[in-house]
């Protein structure tokens, strides 16, 4: 969708740039996909550690560097892996966050014109 | 897996079974240092909320602190709100006492902050106002979904809060000698005193102090018992591995066969199988756990008390790492119980394992007869005290609000009550829901309430989160869908409970209890006989003197489970065995409770309030652009 809001201030037929809407519909979009790729990462990861521990038990007892086993290693990791993503998540949303502020300014700036 | 669900989340309730000689666990001289601390914490507490009781008195006070609270500060109070009892006292038990299996549990309640994250914080900050039956009045029936969500929520705080009061009142009977129904009248006054008095702000307060001194009192504890190991936590698993005591305490209880090679029989408590028996029964609990905690109404009423939905997301990120912290340092904790205090004298306290922490801190503090050991274990059975009243405050408001905002000012005044109103029912029904949980409490003297915690995680995810995720991600949902889920859920959850092995079954019971009447009264015969066997030494006389004692105390409980179960054959429902082999009935009842959503949605005509609702919630659900309307309304 563009508007006049997004033209040029000098009113000059210039090359219309994307809305503040439309950039924010885009935004979502992609947002949406990365809550379903992290959603679906950590319900993955989580759902391994039971399932392994329940029917993969041998695998489970195998031995690593530093006195830990497989089993050991993948329950603390969960934490890290949650972690991680927890921070992709509140990094990737700055981006969302500002698409946000720009849009509740351009719909300032609407209510203002009129 | 026999008791699963009781060692998991019914930490609390656990320690209903808590033997007599569980009072002994602070020598009486030393009770009143015990005491002191227990009194210097709830001092503060209560300090804090006669402080909040003068910050403000309008409802949005009330019900949300005044909404201003600042993401770190909502953080600690939901990692107050969330971290129960039973992940402190219950999880560091069964680590001590099974190891591996026991980081299997508490992870689930860690990695279920990932749907509250992704999903629900930031869209219930943009969308509600109090409650989670705001978010659904958003695009449904008005009067419907505050019913319906009020319903539900006071269900899931009622089941959740009866285990923490019982499980607080037996903390203080267990530690203190403190009588059981003066201690669940101790619990309730308090969570009133919290809830009424000082509202919100109050248990924000509470919930931020409780978790404070949470992971203070974990890390100091992690601090002084890895002292000896120079700080080195690898050389401490090393030790705990090469430890004979830890064989011992494995080959005892026969968990596992005995062998020469210690470490080859200790590997064993590091890997998984020594409690979890049923891995769908654990299949099923995580199902309850990742989706329940998302649409518990005390974790989701946390998100209205923040500014925005920058700030909840903050929210989640600080809980999180509070939470996550906590976490790490009860698994060491519960491995620092086994090593220093011992599987065999943790579950001679207490065979769930419970008093574990506690026990540790009082070693790590000089032992059970010094004065600094009984200061630590007061100290920490105060902590835990401090986290069970927390949570139970949490939840009464929560409920509390249920029925203040959603019935009697939304679906009874719809929506048109004066400030005065707003408060005076709000305390009205903290003190109706209090009353209500204290009597149930007290009812359940000598039950097993446990099973009410999972029920508690079931419902919320078989019933409030698909309502929750429909209305707020998925156009078709509409209010029948909603009504579909929110009954249909929580019926079934309740339901497969009620024909689940939670229930009680007099055949069983009275098989069992035949069997040990049977065996303690062979080893009372054989005792007798080497009492009276003049030609054995008078230590060996003694010996068999307290295994006669053991045996007959034994033989007197079974003699009075097989009168209390009279000629009962039948569980409350009718049967004389579970009809479905689960405690926790998350994998059925989630996925019912999913597709009693879509069905009720499609199956019903299209609902064009919630269509031409559905671009207003997206964009709200997005933006939170207009959100000071929903504050301010």
């Amino acid at each position: 969708m563009i508007t006049n809001l997004d033209l040029p201030a000098s009113g000059a037929r210039a090359q219309p740039i994307v809305s503040p809407t439309q950039a924010f519909d885009e935004c979502m979009a992609k947002k949406n996909r990365m809550l379903l790729v992290l959603g679906v990462a950590v319900f993955i990861y989580y759902f391994a550690l039971i399932v392994g521990a329940g029917w993969f038990r041998p695998f489970y007892t195998r031995s690593l560097p530093g006195g830990l086993n497989v089993g050991i290693a993948f329950a603390l990791s969960q934490y890290f892996f949650v972690g991680a993503l927890a921070l992709i998540y509140a990094r990737r949303m700055k981006h969302v966050d500002a698409q946000i502020k720009l849009l509740a300014e351009a719909r300032e700036t609407k209510n203002e014109t009129r | 897996m026999k008791h699963a669900e009781r060692y998991l989340i019914g930490a609390t309730a656990t320690l209903a079974a808590l033997s007599a000689s569980a009072a002994e666990v602070v020598p009486r001289a030393h009770r009143p240092y015990a005491f002191g601390s227990f009194a210097v914490v709830i001092f503060m507490t209560l300090f804090v909320t006669w402080w909040a009781s003068h910050k403000g008195k309008t409802a949005r006070d009330f019900y949300t602190a005044g909404g201003g609270i600042s993401g770190a500060k909502n953080g600690l109070a939901i990692a107050g709100d969330y971290l129960s009892a039973a992940a402190f006292l219950g999880v560091s038990g069964l680590i001590a006492l099974y190891g591996y299996d026991g980081i299997l549990y508490l992870i689930g309640f860690f990695v279920a902050f990932v749907p509250v994250l992704l999903l629900v914080a930031e869209p219930c900050r943009n969308l509600g106002r109090y409650t989670f039956g705001d978010v659904l009045a958003y695009r449904h029936d008005f009067r419907t979904s505050k019913l319906l969500a009020a319903g539900s929520s006071v269900i899931v705080a009622i089941f959740y809060m009866i285990p923490q009061i019982v499980g607080g009142a037996v903390l203080l009977y267990a530690l203190l000698g403190v009588p059981y129904e003066v201690s669940i009248l101790v619990v309730g006054a308090l969570m009133l005193i919290y809830v009424t008095v000082g509202g919100m702000r109050a248990t924000t307060w509470v919930q931020i102090i409780k978790a404070v001194l949470l992971l203070t009192a974990c890390t100091g504890l992690f601090i002084s018992a890895l002292v000896p190991f120079h700080f080195n936590v690898v050389r401490f698993f090393v030790a705990l591995l090469h430890q004979t005591e830890l064989h011992d305490y494995l080959t005892h209880g026969r968990r596992v066969a005995g062998g020469e090679d210690v470490q080859l029989v200790t590997k064993t408590f590091f890997e998984p199988g020594l409690f979890l028996k049923n891995p769908l029964e654990q299949l099923s609990l995580g199902l309850a756990l990742t989706f329940g905690t998302a649409a518990m109404p005390h974790i989701m009423m946390r998100f209205f008390t923040v500014r925005d939905a920058q700030t909840a997301r903050k929210s989640v990120l600080w809980g999180m790492l509070a939470i996550g912290g906590c976490h790490l340092l009860i698994i060491f904790l519960g491995f620092a119980a086994a090593y220093y205090v011992g599987g065999l004298r943790i579950a001679a306290t207490d065979k769930g394992g419970n008093l574990a922490a506690p026990l540790l801190a009082q070693y790590l503090g000089g032992g059970a007869g010094s004065m600094s050991g009984n200061i630590l274990l007061g100290l920490v059975a105060a902590v835990a005290f401090a986290t069970i009243v927390a949570v139970v405050a949490g939840l009464t408001l929560a409920a509390a609000s249920a029925i203040a905002h959603d019935v009697y000012v939304g679906a009874i005044k719809g929506g048109r009550a004066t400030e005065q109103e707003q408060v005076v029912a709000g305390k009205i029904a903290a003190a109706l829901v209090g009353v209500i949980a204290i009597g149930a409490s007290l009812l359940a003297k000598g039950q097993n309430v446990a099973q009410l915690v999972g029920l508690a995680f079931a419902v919320a995810a078989s019933a409030n989160l698909p309502a929750l995720l429909g209305t707020l991600y998925w156009k078709r949902c509409n209010t029948f869908g909603v009504t579909c889920s929110v009954v249909g859920g929580t019926a079934i959850a309740i339901v497969l409970v009620l024909v689940s092995p939670n229930m009680q079954y007099p055949l069983a019971i009275r098989a069992d209890a035949t069997l040990t009447l049977e065996s303690a009264s062979a080893t009372m015969k054989t005792a007798e006989e080497r009492m009276n066997d003049l030609a054995l030494t008078p230590e060996a006389r003694q010996s068999a003197a307290v295994e006669l004692a053991k045996a007959d105390n034994l033989r007197q409980a079974a003699q009075a489970t097989l009168n209390a179960t009279g000629q009962a054959t039948t569980s409350i429902v009718g049967l004389e065995k579970p009809l479905v082999n689960l405690r926790n009935p998350g994998i059925i009842s989630i996925p019912l409770g999913v597709l009693f959503l879509i069905f009720g949605s499609l199956l019903y005509r299209r609902s064009t309030l919630a269509e031409e609702k559905w671009k207003q919630l997206v964009f709200r659900r997005d933006s939170g652009i207009g959100i000071d309307d929903v504050v301010n309304h």
